[in-house]
């Protein structure tokens, strides 16, 4: 569903100092050199971690968490745990963020502005997709067209709608020309997406086929696939023959499968398990800080929650660092209602709010809310949820506020996401105004608070143009002062991504992006 | 199901005696003395546990998942509550609940055994019929279904859980009160003139004592296994609070490495099932004469 | 004979349609709409108004019973709202698991509960007796999923470490791929089956032992054990039929909780999912098909122990 990686990386592009730049991608996000969010991803084992290379062969068996019934191996459209996992090992973008922060070409030979509206993709020749067809200029046309396309629904349509379709030009067979209907200097951090792989003319999802290290084998929404490795993959061969990825939704059933052998890792381990695992020398765990945020949503254009106070009140009642210790135990950071915690531009002037019950009774009192009664509408859908809204509840009590739970399955969650009027999410990494394309800039497809606010808007609107890093810094920090303020998210803090794998592999580099090394599973093999 | 069952009690026959002295000799048997102080205990915990717990079932207490100490002699759940006050909160609710639809259902059985076993015409088919259908449903079955309709309430999992208990007591009370009816004092009762109600339920019912009471330990036991295990499904008592079967599920999680939220609770349930039954096989062999 | 066979035949489909009559009536207790809830997100006036005229929702309560009480009877009863296919193929698979689990269970829990049940009566009031009896009195009362949960805690989890707690299966697989997550749930149907079938079989052992039949046997100096087991087990064997056709009813129904212990992909599970999910298609065909069982099960027993019965068969 919502994923992302940042990483700070420093690009240069035409007539432009250094930027941020983000892209999609699935949770985690460390920062590279200097910034501040750490780069102590580590394999906790008590064990150094080492560099022994993976040896050719095996069958690799991942558990990952709740998907649903209607998922699809669509290069467009992954939205679910299991959907991100294949997707990453099926297709590719032109270019993405690697595990270890740097945002590389990967299908291009080189992704650059000519000028601060067009950008050329140059892509690298002889590479193949998976049914032995050549990857050309046409390929890149036809996958831009359909991430567009609204009737794709795609995850990355909303970054997309600044290309000119109309004027997509083939240069040569290897080469395509990008303009844009406005400046964008971050525009290939917002093209070189995992949900934007590139697909050939002749696409169809139900016989998936893409550039990645591995090609479609078997596949049964809701439950599993089976992955084969490509041997044509233009770059290093994966090492795994066959990678299995099953769905395991119950948390417990992930940890169970791992400790009885039945799968070689799994992604999201709980961080009350944390130490389960890391007392067992068969297994490791991977546990990066990232950006991750599990937060609770408030429908601003819904009574009662329409009433700033109202929303502020519930931010107040929180104990946030309760929240890190129960939900988390502890592998985690404060959150201060507002996203992009590695973000260069971050506000970190912002105070960091904590619980104060005295004001959150008086602020629901002047709005005559001092009974105040909810329905949280929940999904065990990724890991942190259902406990965060459990402590929630607990700690709102406190204040007053009756929260009553109501907890769905992926499916029946999903189907109406957004309309539940209070509700959670969870977001992975990503730089700030990647992610408000996301959730609250027009046109964003997530919008899970019913955010509409021009004041908001235009700052970040402006922010987007704007060349300069330090202007364009100020722009983000009053947009997330608007966050603080007044924003519909209770953002209480930002979570590790934590996994665990069997002692077979050979040691799997954190990705602090997605799970298991940014689900680059070609990386992963079983120890020589 | 239950280990005493209907058909062993139908076969050492009923006991005439008075329901005192049956109680009496059954408190003094081994098993009656085994199975009273485990209810006893067990009962006791879940009335008093609240009282005596050391936090509330829903404070935080610690990082999740934490090896008994000092403080927290179970160690924490998964969120960080203590499991030792959890378990004190947590019996109240599967005791009341089954207790509340053993008696109803008791209650509605006995009268209706009573009814059809003095009918012995149309109505009393009619009525075992009816009977049996509510037994082609496995109680689970039937409070699943319920549940997928209406949803998990409580009022409903009680409603659910009689029903299945009175098919089982109409039953074995009639079979009781045939054997009853066909007595003498019986017969001059209606010479006599009083009405079938008045017979009913002041000549006959003081008669079948012993099979009622056999039949309130059965179904006290089945109640509890049913209501427990529609918490421990999800569908009985919801989280946050705390009951035996839903802590049981919720800690499953953590077995591994803290099993005391999932041990405690089951012990519990367990020894209570148990010690029901000692006391209606105690009761059911008093009531039976010499032992078989 | 054959006019008390025909009338129990009679009554058991009797009961069974009065059964289907409380199975449909779940869904007119529904709160909210079915239509709203398959569509969700993607739904339009025009779209709910063609998956309500789908579902005959349109139609009158009696009209919606028999559309889905013929749906059941051949085998058809529509799509799961959840899996957005037909119920049929999300539980085939499972069928065939549950039904492995319950053979093996069985297979395994009716000849030791038997032999148990003799056991305990040839040697009643003695010491094995009392053991045996106090021990099958335990585990009869203990709620099956406690007894599930038991066995995690013991062999997979604290004390050994040898079958796991968790059935994975991955789909299109059977069971038998992968055969030790058949283990720990049949080793818990056993224990919840075995007290029960074998307290009967010594009840009725202990009363043909002592009946004038078989002192009439001892009288002419006929050996223990030919008197057991050609006397005394055949006429205790009634009762047993009717306690062992009770057991695979009651597995039938037991096995939704023990599934749900340890998430063995089985039409219980199944049900338990439809249950939270609200998908009354699947939950319906799976409450009728146990419904089903239960009541042809408990037919077979009454019927079996007719025809065994050399008394009842006269009446």
């Amino acid at each position: 569903m919502r994923d992302a990686h940042t990483r700070r990386q420093v690009l240069k592009s035409a007539g432009a100092a250094s930027m941020t730049l983000s892209a999609g991608g699935l949770l985690a996000a460390c920062g590279s050199g200097g910034s501040s969010a750490s780069s102590d991803s580590a394999t906790t084992d008590g064990s150094p971690a080492t560099t022994g290379k993976p040896k050719k062969g095996g069958e690799l068996r991942v558990g990952v968490q709740a998907g649903s019934n209607k998922e699809t191996q669509d290069a467009h459209t992954p939205n679910t745990d299991p959907e991100l996992a294949w997707a990453s090992n099926l297709y590719e973008p032109v270019a993405q963020y690697m595990p270890d922060g740097k945002f590389a070409n990967v299908l291009a030979e080189s992704f650059e502005a000519t000028d601060s509206s067009t950008w050329v993709v140059k892509l690298k020749s002889g590479v193949e997709f998976h049914n032995g067809k050549t990857v050309t200029a046409d390929d890149v046309i036809f996958s831009i067209r359909r991430i567009i396309d609204p009737k794709t629904a795609s995850r990355g349509g909303g970054g997309l709608a600044i290309v000119d379709v109309k004027n997509l030009k083939k240069l040569d067979d290897l080469t395509v020309q990008i303009p844009l209907k406005e400046p964008n200097s971050v525009f290939d951090t917002e093209f070189g997406q995992y949900f934007n792989g590139i697909v050939p003319t002749d696409y169809d999802p139900k016989s998936p086929v893409g550039t990645g290290p591995y090609k479609a084998d078997t596949f049964t929404a809701g439950q599993q696939a089976t992955l084969l490795r490509f041997d044509n993959y233009h770059g290093d061969p994966g090492y795994a023959d066959k990678i299995t990825i099953t769905e395991l939704a119950d948390p417990g059933a992930r940890v169970n499968a791992l400790l009885s052998g039945q799968v070689d890792a799994i992604a999201a381990l709980p961080g009350a398990q944390v130490k389960t695992l890391e007392s067992n020398k068969q297994f490791a765990v991977l546990n990066a800080e990232t950006g991750t945020w599990i937060p609770i949503s408030m429908h601003v254009d819904v009574k009662p929650l329409s009433d700033v106070r109202v929303r502020q009140a519930l931010r107040l009642l929180v104990d946030r660092k309760q929240m890190l210790t129960q939900v988390l135990n502890g592998y985690g950071q404060l959150g201060n209602d507002t996203w992009g915690r590695q973000d260069p531009a971050y506000n970190t002037s912002l105070q960091q709010r904590e619980q104060d019950l005295e004001q959150a009774k008086a602020l629901l009192k002047q709005a005559g809310q001092s009974d105040l009664r909810l329905e949280l509408t929940t999904s065990p859908f990724y890991e942190g949820m259902v406990s965060s809204a459990q402590v929630f509840i607990e700690q709102a009590k406190a204040a007053g506020v009756t929260v009553k739970l109501k907890q769905l399955d992926t499916d029946a969650f999903l189907a109406n996401y957004l309309k539940w009027p209070f509700t959670q999410g969870y977001w992975g990494t990503r730089d700030y105004i990647p992610q408000a394309a996301q959730i609250t800039l027009p046109g964003a497809t997530l919008n899970d608070i019913g955010w509409n606010d021009d004041e908001y808007t235009k700052i970040v609107g402006d922010a987007k143009k704007e060349l300069d890093p330090a202007k364009r810094k100020d722009l983000i920090g009053q947009a997330q002062q608007i966050d603080y303020d007044r924003g519909g998210y209770i953002i209480w803090g930002f979570a590790n991504v934590i996994d665990a794998y069997s002692k077979k592999l050979a040691p799997i580099e954190p990705g602090h992006f997605q799970s298991l090394g940014n689900y680059q599973l070609a990386r992963v093999g079983f120890a020589a | 199901m239950t280990a005493v069952t209907a058909t062993e009690i139908l076969e050492v026959g009923v006991d005439r005696r008075p329901g005192l002295a049956v109680v009496r000799r059954a408190l003094v048997s081994p098993r009656g003395i085994i199975g009273l102080t485990i209810v006893g205990a067990l009962v006791a915990i879940a009335i008093f546990g609240p009282v005596v717990s050391p936090h509330s079932p829903t404070e935080f207490v610690g990082a999740p998942n934490s090896q008994p100490s000092a403080g927290y002699p179970l160690g924490t759940d998964q969120l960080g509550r203590d499991v030792l006050s959890r378990f004190l909160h947590g019996g109240w609710s599967v005791i009341w609940l089954a207790a509340v639809s053993t008696a109803v259902g008791i209650a509605v059985g006995t009268s209706i055994g009573l009814v059809s076993a003095y009918m012995r015409n149309w109505a009393d088919e009619g009525l075992m019929r009816l009977m049996d259908v509510l037994l082609a449903f496995p109680p689970i079955v039937l409070a699943l279904l319920a549940v997928s309709a209406i949803g998990p309430k409580l009022w409903l999992l009680v409603l659910v859980v009689m029903v299945c208990n009175v098919p089982y007591t109409a039953r074995l009370i009639r079979t009781a009160a045939q054997e009853v009816i066909e007595r003498d004092f019986i017969k001059a009762a209606e010479a006599a003139g009083e009405r079938p109600l008045r017979i009913m339920f002041t000549e006959v019912l003081p008669n079948v004592t012993g099979p009622v009471m056999v039949e309130t330990g059965l179904r006290m036991t089945y109640s509890i296994a049913i209501i427990a295990s529609m918490s421990f499904l999800g569908f009985g008592i919801q989280p946050p609070n705390a009951d035996w079967g839903l802590m049981i599920n919720e800690n499953r999680l953590s077995l591994v490495v803290m099993p005391w939220g999932v041990v405690a609770p089951a012990i519990a349930i367990g020894l209570l099932t148990v010690g029901f039954n000692l006391v209606t096989d105690a009761i059911a062999r008093a009531s039976a004469g010499i032992g078989r | 004979m054959r006019r008390t066979v025909i009338r129990r035949i009679l009554w058991g489909l009797l009961t069974l349609w009065v059964a289907s009559l409380l199975v449909f009536a779940a869904t007119l207790a529904l709160p909210g709409d079915p239509a709203t809830a398959i569509l969700g997100r993607e739904a339009t006036p025009e779209r709910l108004a063609a998956v309500r005229e789908n579902l005959h929702l349109d139609q009158s309560a009696l009209s919606q019973y028999l559309h889905w009480l013929g749906g059941v009877l051949t085998l058809d009863p529509g799509d799961s709202i959840v899996a957005q296919k037909p119920v049929t193929d999300v539980l085939s698979d499972r069928l065939v698991n549950s039904l492995w689990l319950t053979l093996v269970a069985g297979l395994v829990s009716i000849p030791l509960a038997i032999g148990l049940g003799v056991l305990m009566a040839v040697r009643r009031d003695g010491l094995t007796d009392h053991g045996l009896s106090t021990g099958t009195l335990v585990l009869a009362a203990l709620p099956p999923f406690v007894i599930g949960i038991g066995t995690v805690v013991l062999f997979s989890t604290e004390v050994f470490n040898w079958f796991p707690a968790v059935s994975l299966v991955p789909p299109g697989t059977s069971v038998w791929d992968s055969p030790d997550v058949l283990v720990l749930p049949a080793l818990t149907l056993c224990l919840v089956v075995v007290p029960y079938v074998s307290r009967v079989m010594r009840g009725s052992m202990v009363e043909v032992l002592e009946s004038d039949y078989v002192t009439m046997a001892r009288l002419k100096g006929l050996s223990e054990r030919r008197i057991i087991w050609r006397h005394a087990v055949p006429n205790a064997i009634a009762p047993a039929i009717q306690a062992v056709a009770l057991a695979l009813a009651y597995m039938a129904g037991g096995i939704v909780v023990i599934e749900f212990v340890f998430s063995y992909p089985g039409i219980g599970t199944a049900l338990v999912d439809g249950v939270r999910n609200r998908d009354m298609p699947v939950v319906q065909f799976v409450v009728m098909l146990i419904a089903a069982l239960y009541v042809l099960l408990n037919l077979a027993a009454d019927l079996a122990t007719i025809l065994v019965t050399p008394k009842l068969r006269t009446r």
